[in-house]
């Protein structure tokens, strides 16, 4: 790393090196056979160059005197860079990774995938059974020529497993992360079996609005159009629909929403974004009322704000170490409730349970508005009567999700969002 | 580079092994409004290896070029103990052994243009659509991405090839109140830099509708017959049907694999679908795949009976079907997956007027806005669509989707226009055995369709 900040600095040109080494295992399972064990060893690099006020980027796995080359080139005739790297400060407090990660092989998974296998095969003999069983360990540096350097280690296991419908293309799929060595996720299995069970028959709710119970994995439906208001690019842009509403109440007042990278024993913490730049917990709503928004080091400098910690390498689709870092949570946490999850469920009456929506990039989401075809079930007085199969649920979250919610007292990890089961009133469902 | 390598793979004795190194260079630039946000280089080296060896099979990707024959090794190692957890072992078809350089010749190489030039002729294109009254903003984009590949087995394949996409996309943000409304267009989608020169009146009249769609109304939601142009068609063909050609794809589903038996009839008559990667210069065109097979055109639909399917050498050998050079990966950190090249359906007979002159009542979706499957089930955005009344266009109409089932949908493609068209901007996400590859070397064309019933999902 300091060989590329020393030759941006011979070359008088302000830095920043962003530097990941990856160690990637995976064993995946199909139809109850292990199909391939997948493994990655690899450096990738991103530099950054501010070079008379333009920026210029470079990333790859070539040689530092090529990278810091082409980042200058690119910088010569980049864009107004109106932000400079982040200074320097101390050392964040942060748990690395548990140790037995380091030492997993891939052939220690075989045995828990073999055991979900089995198990789910008992219930459900007929399913064609996907399992996936990952270690991801990350070194994560990023250093620049103001003198910042900090480093992580970073680190989860990552368990998945589902299969299609009898007869059908569409799926339950159900996943877990954790920062440790893989446990045999049982409840996670034992709510498989079940959910499984109730979507074996397809199920025509009335079309109209009802409501819908959404399942931790589909609380996306709400936290991705709300990400995306909040985003320091959309304020800057003027398209955001929360542009100018800080304090002022924007969703229902059930609804608390932090984003806590730093929270303990989650296995997607950071302690500093991809610029450097510390993470910290802080709310983004409160009671439905509109608290912070999300900026990187481009869009802080832009909109006169300052940077939040939420300059990540991601996008909705083709994030990593190639992206360049826009304004994204770190880690988002809904608040629970205090009703638990099946007493919801129990009093839906002519409503949907949704555990995805497909098609979501697809809608006019920055403005609050989703149209997906629901992946989930239809439920008549609290039980569940089959599975939805092509019925479209769409709604729009500053109008939908700004009255009387109910959220579980349950709440689930998942990739995008820490989050319980959420009631909506009412969405329109169509098809 | 490879030195080290070839020895091992020629004297290889464990099953069969192969390695491809790649180097590959992308460039992108990036506007958003009148700002330049982004000038980037990506220049990446790597190496991906595969080892078939005790019935099972390892997969390992490396950055530096020293680290090949180790990978071997460890993906040997892989390999065995997954096959000891296997009840069968995993076998490849037979492919001939390849050996050859395949270069691309274009005519004006976006490799060679300078930087600068690039710059210049995206700023072009985006001030023209900032100057539109009603835009507010734009999202402009430039982006080239080129691979130089080496693929070597242990069966004695020797092949170097070169892969080449250039694309320049310009989406303009129009907002009147709380009303914001967006559409987008893309030019290239091949090697030829030139195709993205002068197209400033196709953009102008794209960039106008965003403005024209703040007036419009959200579309109704319903079950109504829809015309697809040829952009939603193409990627209604990609999306709903095309993944479930490719072999991997149903591999592991054998109630779907039961359902497309080759010889199955699969849609109404109307409908041909091929997929070819020899058609030049359209964004899924090559020339060999990453597991050293050449690519091959592929009937996959003859008059509404399914007859072929896209295969890698594993799946070839599972389904007993013959390979068809559709194993492709991203970039060597990323093991290969079959995929479509360029998928299209095959011209009809009839004018476009014909089709909107049997509409009654119902909607035309234009512009491919971005879908999603899952099996048998769909869902795709169209940037914008019209109401059809009477056989006529009526009003203009807003957010507007459309989805439903591909089997019955397959089966009520009621007409196929005359008017095949590829689109520019290719690209395809697929997960597969491994993480989700993004490849920009995908291409997908249609004419018109007419389909019977489909559902709209229309505001909320």
């Amino acid at each position: 790393m300091r060989e590329f900040l020393d030759l941006a600095r011979q070359r008088g040109w302000a830095a920043e090196v962003y530097w990941v080494t990856r160690d990637r295992i995976s064993v995946q399972f199909r139809l109850g056979q292990p199909v391939a064990i997948l493994e990655e060893v690899a450096d990738f690099c991103a530099v950054r160059v501010i070079r008379e006020g333009r920026l210029g980027v470079a990333c790859g796995t070539r040689p530092a005197t090529e990278l810091v080359t082409a980042a200058g080139e690119a910088a010569r005739h980049g864009g107004e860079a109106g932000f400079g790297f982040a200074p320097p400060g101390p050392p964040e407090e942060f748990t690395p990774p548990d140790r037995g990660l380091t030492s997993l092989a891939a052939g220690d998974l075989i045995p828990l995938g073999e055991r979900i296998v089995r198990e789910i095969s008992s219930a459900h003999p007929q399913a064609a059974l996907t399992v996936g069983l990952g270690r991801t360990l990350e070194t994560l540096r990023i250093a620049n020529t103001e003198g910042l350097e900090r480093e992580a280690e970073l680190g989860r296991s990552q368990v998945l497993f589902g299969a299609p419908f009898p007869g059908a293309g569409s799926g339950l799929y159900k996943s877990a992360a954790s920062p440790g060595v893989p446990d045999y996720p049982e409840g996670l299995v034992e709510e498989f079996c079940q959910w499984y069970g109730w979507g074996l028959e397809v199920a025509r709710p009335p079309e109209g609005r009802l409501p819908v119970l959404l399942a931790p994995e589909a609380a996306f439906l709400l936290t991705m159009p709300l990400a995306a208001g909040l985003s320091g690019e959309a304020l800057w842009q003027r398209t955001s629909p929360l542009l100018g509403k800080e304090g002022e109440r924007v969703l229902a007042e059930a609804l608390t929403i932090w984003d806590d990278p730093l929270r303990p024993g989650d296995p997607y913490s950071r302690p500093f974004d991809d610029e450097g730049i510390p993470c910290r917990k802080r709310p983004l709503l409160e009671a439905g009322v509109l608290k912070g928004y999300l900026f990187d080091l481009r869009t802080a400098a832009l909109t006169g704000r300052a940077p939040t910690g939420n300059g990540f390498k991601r996008a909705l689709f083709g994030g990593g170490p190639w992206a360049s870092p826009v304004p994204w949570p770190g880690r988002l946490v809904v608040e629970p409730g205090s009703v638990p999850w099946r007493e919801l469920l129990d009093t839906l009456d002519r409503g949907l349970l949704l555990y995805g929506g497909m098609g979501f990039h697809s809608s006019n989401y920055l403005q609050g508005h989703f149209s997906v075809q629901g992946l989930g079930f239809y439920v008549e007085q609290g039980k569940v009567v089959g599975r939805l199969s092509g019925t479209m649920v769409a709604g729009d979250i500053y109008r939908d999700l700004s009255g009387s919610l109910q959220l579980s007292a349950e709440r689930r990890e998942d990739l995008g969002v820490a989050a319980p089961f959420i009631r909506v009133p009412a969405l329109q469902v169509t098809g | 580079m490879l030195g080290r390598v070839k020895p091992l793979l020629a004297a290889w004795g464990d099953g069969y092994a192969d390695v491809r190194w790649e180097e590959n260079r992308r460039v992108r630039i990036a506007f958003r409004g009148e700002h330049l946000t982004e000038c980037k280089t990506y220049l990446t080296t790597g190496g991906h290896v595969r080892v078939f060896s005790g019935g099972g099979k390892g997969l390992l990707s490396v950055s530096r070029p020293e680290e090949l024959p180790g990978a071997l090794r460890r993906a040997a190692a892989a390999a065995r103990a997954l096959g000891a957890a296997r009840s069968h072992a995993i076998s490849l078809a037979p492919a001939p052994a390849l050996r050859g350089e395949f270069p691309l010749r274009p005519s004006q190489d976006p490799r060679s243009v300078p930087l600068s030039d690039k710059i210049h002729l995206l700023a072009g294109y985006n001030s023209l659509a900032l100057s539109i009254p009603g835009i507010v903003t734009t999202q402009s984009y430039y982006e080239e991405w080129s691979s130089t590949r080496t693929f070597l087995s242990s069966q004695g394949a020797e092949v170097s090839y070169e892969l080449l996409v250039v694309n320049l996309g310009v989406r303009a943000i129009a907002r009147k109140g709380a009303v914001i409304q967006s559409t987008h267009i893309a030019f290239g989608g091949s090697e030829e830099f030139g195709r993205l020169l002068g197209r400033e009146e196709e953009l102008r009249e794209r960039v106008e509708m965003a403005v024209r769609l703040l007036s419009a109304a959200p579309a109704q939601a319903g079950t109504f017959p829809a015309i697809l142009d040829p952009d939603e068609a193409g990627l209604f063909i990609h999306e709903a049907f095309g993944h479930l050609s490719e072999a991997d794809g149903i591999q592991y589903n054998p109630s779907f694999r039961e359902r497309l038996t080759l010889g199955t009839e699969i849609s109404s008559s109307a409908l041909s679908v091929a997929d070819d990667p020899t058609l030049p210069s359209l964004p899924g065109s090559y020339t060999v795949d990453d597991e050293g097979v050449q690519g091959l055109r592929t009937q996959l639909i003859r008059e509404g009976v399914l007859s072929g399917r896209l295969h890698s050498r594993e799946t070839a050998a599972e389904f007993s079907e013959p390979v068809s050079g559709n194993m492709r990966a991203v970039d060597a950190f990323y093991t290969p997956v079959v995929r479509m090249s360029n998928i299209f359906i095959e011209p009809g007979p009839h004018p476009f007027q014909e089709l909107l002159a049997a509409v009654e009542d119902g909607y035309y979706l234009v512009g491919a806005k971005g879908g999603q499957t899952s099996g048998d089930q769909f869902t795709f955005g169209a940037q914008w669509g019209w109401r059809i009344r009477r056989g006529r266009l009526a009003e203009l109409v807003r957010d507007i989707n459309m989805s439903g089932e591909l089997f019955h949908t397959l089966r009520d493609i009621q007409m196929v226009a005359n008017d095949l068209r590829f689109s520019e901007r290719g690209g395809c996400g697929k997960g597969g055995i491994g993480p989700m590859q993004l490849n920009p070397k995908s291409g997908k064309g249609a004419p018109h369709i007419l389909i019977g019933r489909v559902t709209i999902g229309g505001a909320g």
